[in-house]
């Protein structure tokens, strides 16, 4: 008889990749797929977009499940989704995005405190609305953080910035959010 | 040090280290609209939590396999080859539009200048005839930047070639990708790039470096020095 035995002391990251199996293509479309399209959908703010995004993603997800180690795969996917996106930004501007990524001041001020008239954040158009007018670097900052639930460690390494950066940049976009909203 | 009424929104979501929490704690303590900012940022944060999520449109359906389409862009490329062959002709080298796939090098300094041109005019469209790749699953190396600065601005292809384009805003990098069957031949002074087979040429002003990887070649063509440019060519093989 073979009885299984479960680690006593807490789950570490390694523990869960060794638990977890590599899902397949249709277990990640089944399970994931509201996931990715919401994501996709909140930084493109168009289900046409938002559709033209996943397709994307979904290749690079096809192509790259050979790699993936398990362990978190909501914060893997959700990085795909969101270089994808940043990708697409970059090929339709057909330039870097020179005037983000380091001049913060320049780019998003910081506000002055104000109250935010809360009946307005009750609706989800007015703040998916306000997102789009986020720079794109500013808007995965925010949609990862807040939207995905990731570690600002965890952005840090989706976005390949450092982690002053995702800091900086997810507190100049929602503060830029309150701006817009008020 | 950083102005306190920065560190906020790291405050709410706990992520920062004791100094910097006890600095932002005197600013509340202090600070006669501090509660109020930060009440207003925790407002976004909940707002942004709380959006629903979404359901697609309609249900996400499997990309082709990639490993068909190779396969299936080699086959014309051998027929081609084999009739060209047969008519007792050299394939490679050849302008020849039965197979596009065949491109001399001098075609892929071309379509290299045409990218440089997209880039420094921030001008839409593509390549030569080259077409921006919707369908991503037939291209092998695609990092998303080389290094140096070196961010991937777009994917175009053709049957039988894949161009990755490549800019720090100042410079471009094209890198081509081609099954073997299809490319040029590998001319130059012979050198290595990690463990692999290389080329490499100077052509008007630009380095032109070919790598054989498998059954495909990555041709790397730039300015910035053969140095520079090995690394980034590793840097695709490897990818």
């Amino acid at each position: 008889m073979v009885s299984l035995s479960l680690p006593a002391s807490p789950v570490t990251r390694t523990d869960r990749a060794r638990l977890e199996a590599v899902p397949t293509w249709e277990e990640i479309a089944r399970d994931q797929g509201r996931f990715i399209y919401t994501v996709a959908y909140r930084l493109t703010g168009s289900a046409s977009d938002a559709d033209d995004l996943v397709q994307d993603v979904l290749l690079r997800v096809q192509r790259g499940l050979a790699t993936y180690t398990p362990g978190n795969l909501r914060g893997w996917l959700s990085r795909i989704t969101t270089n994808a996106f940043l990708d697409s930004v970059r090929r339709a501007k057909r330039r870097p995005t020179d005037a983000l990524p380091d001049d913060m001041d320049r780019v998003l001020p910081a506000s002055d405190a104000a109250d935010v008239d809360s009946a307005s954040l009750r609706l989800p158009e007015d703040l998916q609305a306000a997102l789009l007018e986020l720079p794109a670097e500013f808007r995965a900052a925010v949609v990862l953080s807040d939207v995905v639930g990731l570690s600002y460690q965890d952005v840090s390494e989706a976005l390949s910035i450092p982690v002053g950066t995702v800091r900086s940049r997810i507190h100049r976009g929602r503060s830029r959010l309150r701006e817009i909203l008020q | 040090m950083t102005d306190p009424a920065e560190l906020l929104s790291a405050y709410l979501d706990g992520e920062l280290d004791p100094a910097e929490r006890a600095q932002v704690e005197a600013y509340l303590a202090h600070a006669v609209d501090g509660r109020a900012q930060l009440d207003g940022l925790a407002q976004i944060r909940s707002a942004l939590r709380e959006l629903p999520s979404l359901d697609p449109p309609q249900p996400l359906v499997a990309p082709p396999v990639s490993a068909v389409g190779w396969a299936r862009r080699a086959v014309p490329l051998l027929v081609a080859a084999a009739a060209v062959l047969l008519g007792g002709f050299l394939l490679f080298g050849r302008d020849d539009s039965s197979s596009p796939g065949a491109m001399d090098t001098g075609q892929l300094l071309a379509l290299h200048q045409d990218a440089q041109r997209m880039m420094d005019g921030g001008v839409d469209g593509a390549p030569g005839e080259l077409t921006m790749l919707a369908d991503l699953s037939d291209v092998e190396h695609m990092p998303e930047d080389l290094g140096a600065g070196m961010q991937r601005m777009g994917i175009y292809g053709t049957d039988g070639l894949v161009q990755l384009v490549y800019s720090d805003g100042a410079h471009v990098v094209s890198v081509f990708e081609q099954p073997h069957d299809g490319a040029a031949p590998m001319l130059g002074e012979p050198m290595e790039v990690g463990d692999r087979q290389a080329m490499h040429q100077s052509m008007g002003g630009s380095e032109v470096l070919m790598v054989a990887e498998g059954d495909m070649v990555v041709t790397v063509v730039g300015e910035g020095g053969l140095d520079s440019l090995s690394a980034m060519a590793g840097l695709v093989v490897s990818a």
